[in-house]
């Protein structure tokens, strides 16, 4: 069985005019593109639509593509950009995040769903009251685990800039949880603190 | 690097509270199927990506034709004056007439500067002859304020030897038995 082509080649056959190669891409990053943008805050509902836009502004600069990085990196940049501005464009708050999907089992995993559906929500509504440019590394280091060298390039920011937003989007998100939140605090997690 | 490991400030949770908070968003996926979409919009769109960069040989191309074009210009450009001058054009005539004015004018406006500079730096001159004389004149006064003070110091250093000298003399001795030490104990 031929092994199966790396990410370089594919997009160098896309650019020499072989489009249908780049199908192979979508389906390889698909699940990764919709599931940083559920992650950032968009409805289940439109991920197909961002993702949909994400790789057809990937196609359109492919060109752009600069080899020395991975292409997962770029892919993270353009759907964080395109996550923003879908966000911007509907106005979404977080609390029209989810759609209940059926709840008609009564059984202890559908109640666990449930629950873990309800902290998901309670989480993506205390992140949306954190400014944009520290949530977005936030959410690409402790949620994506991109390491802070990637978080830099996806957002286009030096290290120390992405390093001291994490401290302050860390310190942020603590105090907007024990004031607004505290259910989703980890057991001790504000002993000793005013 | 672990993201554990990283400097921690004061009102900063850390890493590891970050990642437990934030454990169920790790747990949420998606899972879609765009590529039929994607696709269809390509095809329908008839666009195509645009082509890949120049290779690294034609920017080198290009900057050597810019030169060669700019030499060319150049050479084109002094051959017409020199070809304007030698026909006796009036046009070249009048250029080098308003050249040689604008020379005049700008060796002028040199002249001119020159001699604020010189008047300048006379008066100058004449402020640091001035300041000059009158350290020369004082000079007496000064090396006498010297001594003077020299002496001052003599006589000081003279006094303390002497006080310093007495009062050693008539200090009580330390370490006596049953006398107080520094730290409030009896030595």
């Amino acid at each position: 069985m031929a092994a199966e082509p790396n990410d370089l080649e594919l997009v160098q056959q896309v650019l020499a005019g072989r489009t249908e190669k780049f199908e192979v891409l979508v389906r390889r990053y698909q699940r990764l593109v919709a599931t940083a943008a559920l992650r950032m805050g968009i409805p289940r509902q439109e991920i197909e639509d961002v993702a949909n836009e994400v790789f057809y502004k990937v196609f359109r600069s492919l060109h752009r593509y600069e080899p020395s990085h991975a292409l997962s990196t770029w892919l993270y940049r353009i759907t964080v950009n395109a996550a923003l501005d879908h966000r911007r464009s509907r106005r979404h708050d977080a609390q029209s995040d989810e759609i209940p999907e059926s709840l008609a089992g009564t059984g202890p995993s559908a109640l666990e769903e449930a629950g873990e559906r309800e902290r998901a929500t309670q989480l993506q509504e205390a992140l949306g009251r954190l400014p944009e440019h520290y949530r977005t590394p936030l959410l690409l280091t402790h949620v994506e685990g991109l390491s802070i060298e990637e978080v830099g390039r996806v957002m286009n920011l030096p290290e120390g800039t992405i390093k001291s937003r994490l401290f302050r989007a860390r310190a942020q998100l603590k105090e907007i949880i024990r004031r607004h939140y505290p259910g989703l605090a980890p057991e001790g997690a504000f002993e000793g603190t005013a | 690097m672990s993201v554990k490991r990283w400097f921690r400030r004061p009102d900063d949770p850390g890493a590891a509270w970050a990642e437990e908070i934030l454990a169920p968003l790790r747990r949420r996926q998606a899972d879609v199927d765009v590529a039929p979409a994607v696709m269809r919009r390509i095809a329908g769109g008839a666009i195509a990506p645009a082509p890949a960069a120049l290779s690294g040989a034609w920017p080198q191309v290009a900057w050597a034709a810019a030169l060669l074009g700019g030499f060319a210009a150049l050479a084109l450009l002094i051959a017409t004056a020199g070809v304007m001058i030698a026909g006796g054009d009036e046009g070249a005539r009048a250029a080098i007439a308003l050249t040689g004015v604008a020379a005049r004018i700008t060796l002028r406006g040199f002249d001119h500067m020159a001699g604020i500079l010189s008047v300048f730096a006379g008066a100058l001159l004449a402020f640091v002859k001035g300041a000059w004389t009158m350290v020369d004149a004082l000079s007496p006064l000064v090396r006498g304020g010297a001594l003077a003070g020299a002496l001052a110091g003599l006589v000081s250093i003279g006094i303390s030897i002497i006080v310093v000298s007495r009062a050693r003399r008539t200090a009580p001795l330390a370490h006596r038995p049953g006398f107080p030490t520094n730290n409030g104990g009896l030595s």
